[in-house]
């Protein structure tokens, strides 16, 4: 069957308002994620890669076309779009006496009714999401008393349980060990395999991105640029991410070089 | 194990209501009570006139106050927010003062019980439409506290402004009023109490998926399909209305809106709203039953006013919620 194209994005700036007046963080891009594709948005901290995720989300405001499954976002009510798009931020302070189920459970809220309870079929939807990320066992723990790596695959459960084709993540791999860390993305890969679910994640972690991602976003100082593997594994992309002005330009070589030996 | 709960907290209600309709000048033992329940007897006319009132004032007193504490705890993400606390309360008590004293000062002397609502009702959305300005530039929620604080101390100097400069008895009338009152409530008041509070119960049902929501941080509504403005808007009136009803006749009754929701909490331990929300209408409905048996203790008929039983029982529990390093208690 022919993929369709999820997120369609043509000549998008993002950035902020200020005054009535909208700021550009970065020129104009354009790229298209189809249906089952696993997309890793990689870039200094502060350029803009948390911007473009809310941006996707109809959170923030842009200059340019944001389609989702052919439609421009800003057209769509927000519990139209939570039902195509789902997301999943940084820095959640959730109450102490939430559980885990509880915190699964608000990822069925676009499904319930005005009051917002669960019924059969959304409980089952919960436990299904649990097994998926591996939490089944947790359901019933306090969520502040996890691991920084089950909170993340709670959180993760959650947006599946929201039952959108999109997902988007912003650093699901932060603070986390590197058995999660690979545990986590393989998990994104697999739902974008099983269910045909696009997702979009941030990441500084260059190890899982080059393992799992399908194609790479790339936030530089001068542009956004979308590319496969292939095409990001070249010596002028990956230096990119190591332009820093406290870093010699010899040394940034010398590190993309090694970088690219081990990645070959 | 909510469920159990909810069984165990109505039986409770239940006992300290008929318990409530026993105590008073003359104590009517609880088979007395059913015994005249329906007969022209002196004692039930104690009963529907005095002590029935009464206790459905001190009910809904209850209901309204803990409820929107729970609201507010969750819109702030802070513990101890209640109405008396981020002055809510005081912002309907300085709607109430200038309709008392002010209607005095400026010649009017017409008094009615709606002025004093619309007082009130004026004066607590006004308060609730400043802190939530506020919790636009500031997100530190210590910073709203104190703003809390130092309005509650503003709108003291100003009603002490407006004392200063009335009648003795327009002064008496309101310091009556500020140390809180069940028993001055008469059947149709109670009626327009019943009725505000319901309607903004209603809206509180309808702002319970949100308010789950929330719980999360308040940046993430949309992502979940909620309107964030709509939802501050709806547990902005609806805070409002059940903070200044009450209010407006009972005066301001402090501690009951921080201390129940967090006694739910622990309770049931669940932060769903959804199963709070009965809990803690039913127990904050019990808590202020069993504060006005106990403004009944000193003997001869003597009455301790309201809200100096419920500072004394809900101070030390916001201390013991300050001070206790590492509770579970945060919202």
């Amino acid at each position: 069957m022919e993929k369709q194209v999820a997120i369609a994005v043509k000549d998008l700036c993002i950035g902020y308002q200020e005054k009535k007046q909208f700021k550009d963080l970065t020129k104009a891009f354009s790229f298209q994620v189809k249906e089952g594709e696993l997309v890793a948005i990689v870039g200094a901290n502060g350029i803009g890669k948390s911007t473009l995720l809310k941006t996707l989300s109809n959170e923030n405001p842009y200059r340019g076309s944001v389609k989702i499954f052919s439609k421009e976002i800003d057209t769509i009510t927000s519990p139209n779009l939570a039902k195509y798009l789902s997301s999943v931020g940084t820095n959640y302070q959730i109450q102490s006496y939430t559980r885990v189920e509880d915190v699964i459970a608000k990822g069925r809220s676009v499904h319930t009714n005005w009051i917002g309870r669960y019924g059969k079929k959304d409980l089952e939807i919960i436990k299904e999401s649990a097994k998926k990320v591996g939490v089944e066992n947790l359901l019933q723990r306090f969520y502040n008393t996890l691991s920084d790596g089950e909170k993340q695959r709670t959180l993760i459960a959650m947006s599946l349980a929201q039952q959108s084709n999109i997902i988007l993540l912003d650093e699901p791999t932060a603070f986390i060990d590197y058995p999660n860390k690979y545990f986590i993305t393989a998990l994104l890969k697999e739902i974008t395999i099983k269910e045909n679910k696009t997702v979009l994640f941030s990441s500084h972690d260059l190890e899982v991105v080059l393992t799992y991602a399908d194609k790479i976003l790339l936030f530089s100082e001068t542009e956004v640029e979308f590319l496969n593997k292939k095409d990001f594994l070249e010596e002028e992309q990956i230096l990119k991410l190591f332009n820093h002005h406290q870093l010699t330009k010899e040394f940034q070589n010398t590190l993309v070089k090694q970088l690219l030996e081990f990645y070959r | 194990m909510p469920n159990r709960s909810l069984y165990f907290i109505s039986l409770l209600f239940g006992l300290l209501f008929v318990f409530n309709l026993s105590m008073g000048e003359s104590f009517i033992s609880p088979q007395e009570l059913f015994q005249n329940l329906f007969s022209d007897s002196k004692i039930n006319l104690i009963i529907i006139n005095f002590r029935l009132p009464k206790a459905l004032t001190a009910i809904l007193v209850g209901v309204a106050l803990s409820v929107s504490g729970l609201l507010m705890q969750t819109l702030f993400r802070n513990p101890i927010a209640g109405p008396y606390v981020l002055g809510i309360s005081s912002g309907a008590s300085l709607g109430v003062s200038i309709v008392i004293m002010g209607a005095g000062l400026t010649g009017i002397a017409f008094i009615s019980n709606i002025s004093i609502l619309v007082g009130a009702l004026i004066g607590s959305i006004g308060m609730m439409l400043l802190l939530l300005s506020i919790l636009r530039f500031v997100k530190d929620i210590m910073t709203l506290l104190i703003v809390g604080v130092m309005f509650g101390t503003f709108t003291a100097s100003l009603s002490a402004i407006l004392q200063y400069f009335s009648p003795s008895f327009q002064v008496k009338s309101f310091v009556l009023w500020t140390l809180g009152n069940l028993s001055t409530v008469s059947y149709s008041q109670l009626w327009i109490m019943f009725i505000l509070i319901i309607l903004s119960l209603i809206l509180v049902l309808y702002s319970l998926k949100g308010l789950n929501i929330l719980l999360l941080g308040s940046d993430n509504l949309s992502n979940f399909g909620i309107n964030k403005r709509q939802l501050q808007i709806s547990i902005l009136i609806s805070t409002a209305i059940l903070t200044g009803v009450v209010t407006a006749f009972c005066g301001p009754i402090g501690f009951v809106g921080i201390i129940v929701p967090h006694f739910s909490r622990m309770l049931i331990k669940t932060s769903d709203h959804i199963k709070l929300l009965p809990i803690t209408a039913l127990l904050g409905a019990s808590l202020m039953l069993l504060s006005d048996i106990l403004t009944q203790i000193p003997p001869n008929g003597m009455v301790l006013p309201i809200n100096s039983v419920t500072a004394f029982v809900g101070i030390p529990f916001i201390l013991w919620v300050l001070l206790k390093p590492n509770n579970k208690i945060g919202i």
